[in-house]
This record gives structure tokens, sequence and C-alpha cells, in this order.
């Protein structure tokens, strides 16, 4: 879980400018402000650090931080089993 | 009036002559993915292939004109549907699919106005975004449903040049999408003007990152690369937005010299592209840099050459353009190999946009910009209030404010309430609907306005409060619901916006204040105010 936060921590970091550590229970949109674009940003790099595809639908499942992290490490599992 | 000389012939009198000509040529698309690995699509295989998408969608029920949706990303599906629909002899309608992570409430909503509008009689998409399809489809009902690109024996229907080629949007929203109907005859006699100014030797290759379901991906570099035809590579547009370095990389590797963008891209390259991401990357053969579909920012065109001049950048590829979906795509080009030409304009600078391509007349009356030619669209699909609207005795009245200047346009601001970012038209109720329900906002009284600033149009919001607004949870649910960033909120007194007698918002009057400083409270109507007012109107019937 660690390893996956501190990439999208790299990620809104160095690619999107945030100026402080997100934190696992911050908002994407309303505390962090992530346009549509931002959103894309996060979810290519961690698709091609963790090698895993997140779907269109898995919007949902998402809000927080967090629950981006748990939706990688879950994507990876299915992706690289063992 | 400006005019840009006699037409030229289209060079083939419809889309299927001219896929037929391609797939005799050895040239074709590529395709580049997050990774850059590329996928060959030759147009030898595109013309087969969509031969036989023809034949499947003939075998679904699809008859000629009916209208076949295409909700598919950037890759070899969307040409066998594009092009399958096409040879049907049926009217493609490309558009948005799903953004990962996005808002799907807004994308579910914009897809069944679409459409609804359109009258699409199928739609087709893949089996991954087919699952996030249900509610439109559920709410717009086509006739012969959703369905993956069909296969059949290959078939190919003749059209006529005046048989409508394609549907496109003129802003995609679900307030008041209009489909622009175009035909073989309009798309192909833009795409040979364009042909004109750029080159069609097979030598020269072209990129693009751009959406498909907009003019200027769609026509000005998948159709143009058939016309001519020439080599293309596509990224996917949420590729380059993830990763900006892929297009310069693209375009270094191809020794491409045509690739077009909106403002934001080149502005996105200089702030997020690293020296890393341009390790051996020569930008010299770039010789057509055309930016368009959003106004130019000067500044932002000087950081761009700064910053990749030392990659063999030079400044005088970049072409300020002008066009609009319902005039096909392209109006107006600047002289290749001159490089951008500006001019002060009061507080702000402005790029001239050039001179109008063959066959095409620019016209300002008013201060508004008229366009006509034999690019500009017979009419929006099925909805003749907003044709009679646009034109008359084949003038299209564009909505854009411009001015002539030693003999080039320069667009200075627009009499319609469109807010255009990131090269998309957004119309402006599509940011006012989403304040419903804020603390201390009321329905109908903000007004979402494209603000130019030096980065180029941003969307500001004017919004009369009462003292439970908050500006920042403003912006977060308009992000929210919406997935674009407001940059400013501005609270304001109730009753500060200006308004028509009729009560209407006049946005454009309220961009006017607020550029101006004069955004200001109403004055207090008194008894002694209404009293004076009753007495001049009084006088002023005596009189007359």
């Amino acid at each position: 879980m660690d390893e996956v936060l501190g990439e999208i921590g790299r990620v809104l970091r160095d690619e999107l400018g945030l100026s402080r550590a997100p934190r696992p229970e911050d908002d994407l949109v309303a505390d962090l402000q992530l346009d549509s674009v931002g959103l894309l940003t996060l979810v290519v790099g961690l698709e091609d650090r963790f090698r895993i595809a997140l779907k269109e639908e898995d919007a949902a499942a998402v809000r927080t931080v967090r629950d981006l992290a748990a939706l990688v490490l879950r994507r990876r599992e299915e992706a690289h089993p063992c | 009036m400006l005019s840009g000389g006699p037409t030229v012939p289209p060079r083939h009198p419809t889309l299927q002559s001219a896929l037929e000509q391609a797939a005799q040529s050895r040239l074709g698309l590529s395709f580049l993915d997050a990774q850059e690995r590329e996928t060959e699509l030759p147009f030898t295989a595109l013309y087969e292939r969509a031969r036989r998408a023809a034949g499947g969608l003939r075998d679904l029920g699809v008859e000629s004109g009916d209208r076949v949706a295409i909700i598919l990303p950037t890759g070899e599906e969307f040409m066998d549907a594009f092009f399958g629909a096409v040879l049907a002899g049926a009217v493609p309608v490309p558009l948005y699919p799903p953004v990962r992570l996005g808002r799907m409430e807004e994308f579910h909503r914009r897809t069944a106005r679409m459409l609804q509008t359109c009258g699409a009689r199928v739609v087709l998409s893949n089996g991954r975004i087919s699952r996030l399809l249900g509610v439109a489809i559920a709410s717009a009902r086509p006739p012969l449903g959703l369905h993956a690109v069909p296969r059949g024996a290959p078939h190919e229907e003749q059209a006529r040049p005046d048989d409508v080629l394609l549907i496109q949007f003129s802003s995609g929203t679900t307030v008041d999408p209009k489909p622009v109907a175009l035909t073989h005859r309009n798309v192909l006699a833009n795409v040979a003007a364009i042909e004109t100014i750029v080159p069609t030797d097979d030598a020269q290759a072209g990129v693009s990152w751009l959406p498909l379901y907009h003019d200027m991906g769609l026509i000005g570099c998948l159709l143009l690369a058939v016309d001519r035809p020439g080599p293309l590579t596509l990224i996917p547009p949420e590729v380059f937005l993830a990763r900006p370095g892929i297009w310069l990389r693209a375009i270094s590797r191809k020794r491409a010299t045509i690739s077009v963008a909106p403002n934001f891209a080149y502005g996105l390259c200089v702030r997020r592209v690293r020296d890393a991401d341009l390790a051996g990357v020569d930008l010299s053969s770039w010789r057509f840099a055309l930016n368009g579909a959003e106004p130019v920012a000067p500044a932002v065109l000087r950081r761009f050459s700064e910053r990749f001049a030392g990659h063999g950048f030079d400044p005088r590829a970049l072409m300020p353009v002008y066009g609009l979906s319902e005039a096909s795509l392209a109006v107006t080009f600047t002289p290749p190999g001159r490089g951008p030409r500006t001019l002060a304009s009061g507080p702000r600078e402005l790029a001239s946009v050039g001179m109008p391509l063959p066959g095409i007349e620019v016209d300002i009356r008013g201060g508004r910009i008229f366009v006509r030619g034999p690019s500009v669209m017979r009419e929006y699909y099925g909805n003749p209030a907003a044709t009679a609207a646009a034109l008359s005795d084949g003038w299209l009245d564009t909505g854009d404010l411009g001015f002539e200047h030693e003999g080039e346009l320069f667009v200075s601001g627009r009499a319609k309430d469109v807010v255009i970012l990131r090269g998309r038209n957004h119309a402006p109720q599509e940011f006012e609907d989403a304040l419903d329900g804020a603390p201390g906002v009321r329905p109908g009284c903000a007004a979402a306005v494209g603000l130019s600033t030096a980065e180029g149009e941003e969307l500001v919001l004017l919004v009369e409060a009462d003292g439970d607004a908050d500006a920042e949870q403003i912006r977060s649910l308009v992000t929210e619901r919406t997935g674009v960033r407001p940059h400013a909120v501005h609270l304001l007194a109730p009753g500060t916006l200006p308004r028509t007698s009729s009560g209407k918002l006049r946005r454009g009057e309220a961009l006017r204040q607020l550029q101006a400083g004069e955004l200001r409270p109403p004055d207090r109507v008194t008894l002694v105010h209404v009293a004076k007012e009753t007495a001049r109107s009084l006088l002023a019937r005596m009189r007359g």
C-alpha cells in the first residue's frame, strides 16, 4: 500500500505540481482539485508504473487517495498474481 | 471583405473515391500507445476492413442515410466503424468516449442527448465502453441497438457529392448540442483548400493526438491524410494529455512536417515536458505547427518557441489558424513559413489568424465574423430554427467577433455564449447547471464565461450569492460535476449580473464588465429613484 501511495504522491507532485503531500483520506476532486486531465495523468502514471489497466467503470468506486491505492493493488494482483 | 480567391475543386467527388485511391498507395496510418509501441494500418487494409464492416452494417439493417453513432477510442476499431459506415452509405456520428476515473453522470446525460439529437439508428462501440452505455442507450433507444463493429461480406454503396458524409457536434454538451451536417463536397472542398497550403507529396508525414470526434482531428488530420494520401501517426488524446512528450517525440521520430493542436497543448508542453523526455528529439522537420480551435495566446507561442528552439523548433513554423465546425473546419490560415503576427488591442495582444483559404470569403458585419464558401455546412441536422439563425444567403454567422487589419483576420471575442477550453466548446449552462444545490446560490443567478488570460481561455464563474456561499466549495462542485476546474469563482451581490429587459443573462456583457472592472452591485432602488424615473418617462412621452 505504501508503495502505491508513494507513487500517487510522486505523480501529484512531479507531474501535477501539488505542493503538499496527499493524505490517504483526501478526496481526489474536492481536496486535491483534480480536473479531468489531472485524473487522467494520475491514472496513466499508475498504469505505467504498476503495469495494470484501470477501467472506465472503476470511477464509481474511487473518491479518495486511499480508494485509488486500493484499486491499484487489486488490479495488480489480478494482472500479476504472484 | 477578405477573399481567398477562386475555389479549388475537390480532388475526389466523394470520400469513397478518395479511400479507393488511397488504398492503391503504400501509405497508411500508424497508432502509438502509451508505451510508444506502434501498430500499422495501411490504407489498403483499412479499405478492405471498412468494406467488410459496411457489409456487416447492412446485414444489421443499416440503410443509406442512417446515422451511425460511434463511441470508440482512437484505434483500428474506430477506423472500421467510421469508414465502414461511410461505405455502407450511412452517416457516421463520432461521439466522445468516457474518460477513466471521469464522472459518469455527465457522460450518460451528454451521450443520451447527442444520440437523440442526431437520431442515431445504431451505436457502435467496444466491449469495454459498452458496459458504460446502458443508461444512455436506455434513454435514447436507437432502433438497431448497441453493437461491436460488425463484419460481413465486402460491400460498398456509391455516394453522391451532395449526400451527407458525416455529422459533427459544434459543442458537445447536454444543454444545446448542435449537430452539424456536412456533405462529401463540403468536407472535400475544405480538405482541398488546406492542401493548397500544406503540400501533398507523400514525404509529408503528419502526427496527431487530437480526438477523432472533433473536426480538427477528424477532418484536418485523418480525412486530409486519406485525401492526399499521406502517412499519419495517431496518438490517443488521453495519452498525450498524460504524457505530452510523446507528441514531440513522435514528430521527431517520424520526421513529421505537419501537426496541429489547440493553444493549450503548446502551453502544456512548456509546463510538463522535461529535458529527460526530449533526449535526441529533433523538431526541425516540423514546418506546419498549426494552432487552432481555441483563442491563440501569443505569450504561449513565444514560450513554446524558446523552450524548444534548442531541439530545432523553428518559430516561423507556428501558424495560428481560425475555423469552426459549421464551416467543416478551416476558414483562415497564417501564411506558411512566416510565423505569428501580433497586434496590441487595448491591454490584450492578439495573434493574426491569417487569410481565408481559397474559395472562402470572410466579411465583418458590425464586428461579427461572417463566412461563405463551399465548405460551409448545409444545416444543423433536424434543427431548422438554429439553421435559419446561423445561415442566410450562404453566409454563416460565426458568432465570433473580429476585425481585419492589413488583409488579415484577427479574432477578438465572441458574441455567442460559448466557453472554449482545451479546444473544446462548452455551453455556459453546462457549468451554471452544475451549481444546482450549492448553498447560497439561487438557480439562474450565475454566469459562466471564458476569460482570456496570458495562458489562453479560462473558465470564470460569476455567481450571485448570499452569505452562505463559499467560492472554494463552488469550485470543487463544478470540478466534480463537469471535470473542468474553474480558474476563478467571483461571488457577487444579487442583481449585479447584467440582464436583458426580459431577465435573461447577458453573459458577453458580464464578461466585458469583469474585464473592465465594472461589475458592481446595482444602485439601491429607492422610492425617490422610482419617482424620478417615472417623471422622466412621463416627460419623454409628453414631448413625443
